[in-house]
């Protein structure tokens, strides 16, 4: 590993450029864990940092990092090795649970009995300003014939909120909180900040959505520090299969914190420049 | 994808542990609340400690439990 690293440093100086220091950290700790990287994965990595740091290609304005607005991100690019997928941009590691596959294209679920902990036990944060976006490859409706591939859920078997249609309108909790899901076959966002898909809490109230689009409550049993925590993954549970089991690979997984409509647009745009550059934004 | 079925006992006994490189077993129930693992982890169980779990066949259809919120 020491050795590829120390070619893919080689690259960049022999061709002027440098590694961000913080894609440099993540690079390494990918390698440690078991992920090898050629030199346009790196320079993609690379232009991740940069980009989410307002010096990249794709973004040369807002600072997602410093600021702090993008809490985690999982580029999801570990090939093979289960340690290296469940590191993020911030060295913060999650959980892989069940019968998950690990290869270049991302980490494929199945829709049994996988799902994905990102160990994120948030703190005295203000409501309604939560966020996540993530990539995955296809898309296949719930039973209820809604999309239902990215939630947020309090245990693994209770899900908080899932991505679907919102309507009616959620109240202003919720409303400033968002989500996306963008298939990597699709030239379209399927969805954007706009509307409510994020569970939030308030106080000791988390306020969710339910199958039918009903605003639901939900009594958080911690009345301290918010608990909540972030999942993803196919959870046997409320209306269906919940991604193709053939198709339904994870590319990336990102958790925000007041982002604006726009920025988080933005972020997709990132997101989208990074799997296009590693060749994994077609199914 | 198929399941086997699994005793309540060994689902608890395989619940926190690792099968494959560092990712966890979890098993689940179905419609019929039978304990359950998918036929992949099956077939990637590299955890001596529950080599039970290799010998196991995946013949049953999952039927899926739904759960209200």
């Amino acid at each position: 590993m020491k050795i590829g690293f120390g070619l893919g440093i080689s690259d960049y100086r022999l061709r002027g450029g440098g590694l961000d220091p913080d894609a440099l950290a993540f690079i390494v700790a990918e390698e440690t864990a078991g992920a090898t990287f050629d030199a346009n994965q790196k320079d993609a990595i690379n232009n991740l940092f940069l980009n989410l740091k307002g010096q990249g290609p794709d973004n040369n304005t807002v600072d997602f990092w410093t600021t702090n607005k993008v809490r985690k991100w999982w580029p999801l690019v570990g090939g093979a090795s289960s340690a290296a997928n469940e590191i993020d941009i911030r060295l913060n590691a999650g959980v892989f649970n069940g019968g998950w596959t690990f290869n270049n294209n991302g980490v494929l679920g199945n829709p049994i009995d996988t799902y994905f902990n990102s160990l994120t036990a948030f703190t005295g944060e203000a409501t309604g300003d939560w966020g996540w976006g993530m990539y995955i490859s296809d898309f296949v409706g719930g039973a209820s014939g809604e999309w239902f591939n990215g939630y947020i859920i309090y245990s693994p078997s209770v899900i908080l909120s899932a991505y679907r249609t919102f309507n009616p309108a959620a109240p202003a909790p919720i409303a400033n909180s968002g989500s996306y899901i963008r298939s990597g076959g699709m030239t379209t966002i399927l969805d954007t900040f706009s509307g409510a898909r994020s569970a939030v809490r308030q106080g000791g109230t988390v306020y969710t959505v339910n199958n039918n689009s009903v605003i639901n409550t939900f009594v958080d049993p911690d009345m301290g520090d918010c608990p909540l925590d972030f999942f993803f993954g196919s959870i046997n549970n409320a209306g269906g299969g919940i991604v193709s089991p053939t198709a339904n690979y994870f590319k990336s997984f990102y958790i925000t914190y007041g982002v604006t409509s726009t920025e988080m647009e933005l972020l997709q745009q990132i997101d989208n420049a990074f799997q296009t550059a590693l060749g994994r934004n077609t199914y | 994808m198929k399941v086997a079925h699994i005793t309540e006992q060994q689902a608890e006994q395989l619940k926190g542990n690792i099968y494959f490189q560092s990712v966890f077993f979890n098993p689940v129930q179905d419609a019929d609340d039978n304990w359950c693992i998918s036929e992949i982890v099956i077939q990637k169980n590299e955890n001596t400690d529950f080599a039970w779990v290799n010998e196991l066949v995946a013949d049953k259809e999952y039927k899926l439990k739904k759960i209200n919120i």
